[in-house]
């Protein structure tokens, strides 16, 4: 029995040119290809003596990774090559592997405009490069990522959950859209020598991949840090954990139809429609599940620490009812909701004591250009009927003061807006200058 | 302006039609055509067969028999006449090099 050993390709899928020569040098050293494909790389045979081999990648676009067997056309292009000497070593998709142990043999490609052709008919199937859609789907979820910074920026900036995402969309359509230009300005210099009768160029994509792996690898080091300080680790093993289920499922579904003889184009929808099916499926139960085990009780535990909490030590607050009222009342209730990243954090703190109530929103703006956005975003905020409307910040010793009105009616709810710190504040009763005071010493000094 | 498809054609083009004058299996071509131009011109297996697929496609060649995936093929009036068209254009493109370069007529 030979020796087998599994090798990732230095090459890309659609790098003829550079498999080739990668081929060739295993070949040299003894390794002869067996089978292509799968996560574990290329599997090869040892064969020694080591040969000299020839091998050619070619582009077959009637050929469908889901096609159940080959069918008669495609058997017939591999008899072609086989009595020119050309031997299959192994196909993913429309990719075709052949060797040659013939000393010079003709190439299977002679006419540089065919073999133009025949690529770019399979990168118009979208086997290739990801996908029209893949990128469709990614710019757009991107663009409402940028567009929720812009009308939800303290949402978006201080979930770490949505900011992690946002880094994958930026990462996934960056890498899509790069690929896409990429290929058109490869496919227009292919063109020019096609036309000219001259061998294509190799598609040598080697720095953008390497800057490319880099970038993804430093956003998703921030993304992990991110939910690893929000204490979301288990919620993002919980999602990784999803998909990778729902990938094994969708794969073996689309093993099994082909297995059955089911044909590729009815393959790729069924197994389409049901993966989004699941996805949905899954994404809506870890939705569901996180947002039922955040409405839990946890242990009271330090504001900077967790995202729900009740019954706090009202000493740990930025502002208590004692303080505006006087010790001595008993203990307030007290509850505070709490998340936050490296760009922005908003904490809500609910206490009532003896039928007086003090609700205040702190947004602490870490990052200054958050600043502008947080403020229109809040003065946005009201209910109809209401209108925040410019009040006298002096005591508060606020940069800028707004309180909210309804028609002609004040209510005892106010913004009020630091260089970094943003508070909506409201009180059931009407607050004294001194309480003001009391309220801008406790933010304004942060 | 882009350029028909077989407005010209490429020599390894010429050589298939020229091979199909005469019934002929399609994978047979790849021998005759080095032995017609004394190994000068080579035509490579992928290229031959989706040229059968093009040339089927465009009228110039029709199928006359299979027998299991063995095909045979000929020329049609469409094809000859291509042909035709080719050969005129480069005993034209001679002409002019003999004028040119002041060579006889061989």
């Amino acid at each position: 029995m030979k020796m087998t050993r599994r090798f990732y390709p230095k090459a890309g899928l659609d790098d003829f040119l550079g498999l080739e020569v990668w081929l060739e040098e295993k070949a040299q050293e003894g390794w002869l290809l067996d089978k292509i494909g799968g996560g574990l790389g290329w599997r090869f045979r040892q064969e020694l003596p080591a040969k000299k081999v020839t091998y050619s990648v070619v582009c077959d676009p009637q050929a469908d990774a889901l096609d159940p067997k080959p069918s008669e056309e495609q058997m017939i292009f591999r008899d072609f090559c086989a009595h020119a000497g050309w031997i299959l070593a192994g196909t993913i998709g429309e990719i075709h592997v052949f060797y040659s142990l013939e000393k010079d043999p003709t190439p299977i490609e002679t006419e540089p405009a065919i073999q133009l052709e025949n690529i770019h008919r399979t990168v118009k199937k979208n086997s290739l490069i990801g996908g029209r859609w893949n990128l469709i789907t990614s710019l757009a979820l991107l663009a409402l990522f940028l567009v929720s910074t812009q009308t939800n920026p303290i949402g978006v900036c201080s979930s770490p959950l949505q900011l992690f995402c946002g880094a994958c969309w930026l990462v996934s359509g960056l890498f899509l859209l790069t690929e896409a230009v990429s290929y058109r300005l490869w496919y227009r210099r292919a063109r020019e020598r096609a036309e000219a009768g001259l061998p294509l160029p190799p598609r040598e994509k080697q720095y953008f991949t390497r800057l490319y792996s880099c970038l993804s690898l430093v956003l998703l080091a921030v993304g992990a840090v991110l939910l690893y300080q929000a204490g979301m680790v288990e919620y993002m093993l919980l999602i990784l954990l999803g998909f990778a289920a729902l990938g094994v499922v969708c794969w073996q579904m689309t093993a099994e139809m082909r297995r059955e003889g089911v044909p590729a184009k009815t393959n790729k929808r069924v197994s389409a429609g049901a993966g989004l099916a699941l996805g949905l499926v899954l994404i809506s139960t870890i939705v569901l599940v996180t947002a039922a085990d955040r409405q839990r009780d946890p242990a009271p535990i330090l504001p900077e620490e967790g995202a729900y909490a009740e019954n706090l030590d009202p000493a740990a607050l930025p502002l208590s009812l004692g303080d505006l009222l006087g010790e001595g009342q008993g203990d307030p209730e007290v509850s505070l909701t709490w998340q936050g990243t490296i760009l922005l954090s908003q904490e809500e703190i609910r206490q009532t004591q003896l039928g007086e109530r003090l609700d205040y929103r702190v947004i602490r703006v870490k990052f200054p250009p958050l600043s502008g956005p947080c403020r229109r975003q809040m003065l946005g905020e009201h209910v109809d009927g209401a209108a925040y409307r410019e009040d006298n910040p002096a005591p508060w010793q606020a940069e800028a003061a707004y309180r909210l009105w309804t028609g002609d009616q004040p209510e005892n709810t106010y913004l009020l807006f630091w260089e970094d710190v943003l508070v909506e504040l409201t009180a059931s009763w009407s607050l004294t200058p001194r309480q003001m005071e009391q309220v801008g010493e406790a933010f304004g000094a942060e | 302006m882009p350029r028909v498809k077989f407005q010209t054609l490429t020599e390894q083009m010429y050589y298939i039609l020229l091979c199909l004058h005469r019934e002929c299996y399609g994978m047979d071509i790849m021998d005759q055509i080095p032995a017609m131009t004394g190994g000068r011109v080579k035509v490579g297996s992928g290229t031959l067969y989706h040229l059968l697929e093009q040339f089927l496609a465009a009228g110039m060649i029709r199928q006359t028999k299979a027998e299991g995936r063995r095909r045979c093929y000929i020329l049609t009036d469409k094809g000859r006449q291509t042909l035709e068209e080719e050969y005129r254009r480069l005993r034209a493109q001679a002409a002019d090099f003999r004028r040119v370069f002041g060579e006889e007529d061989p």
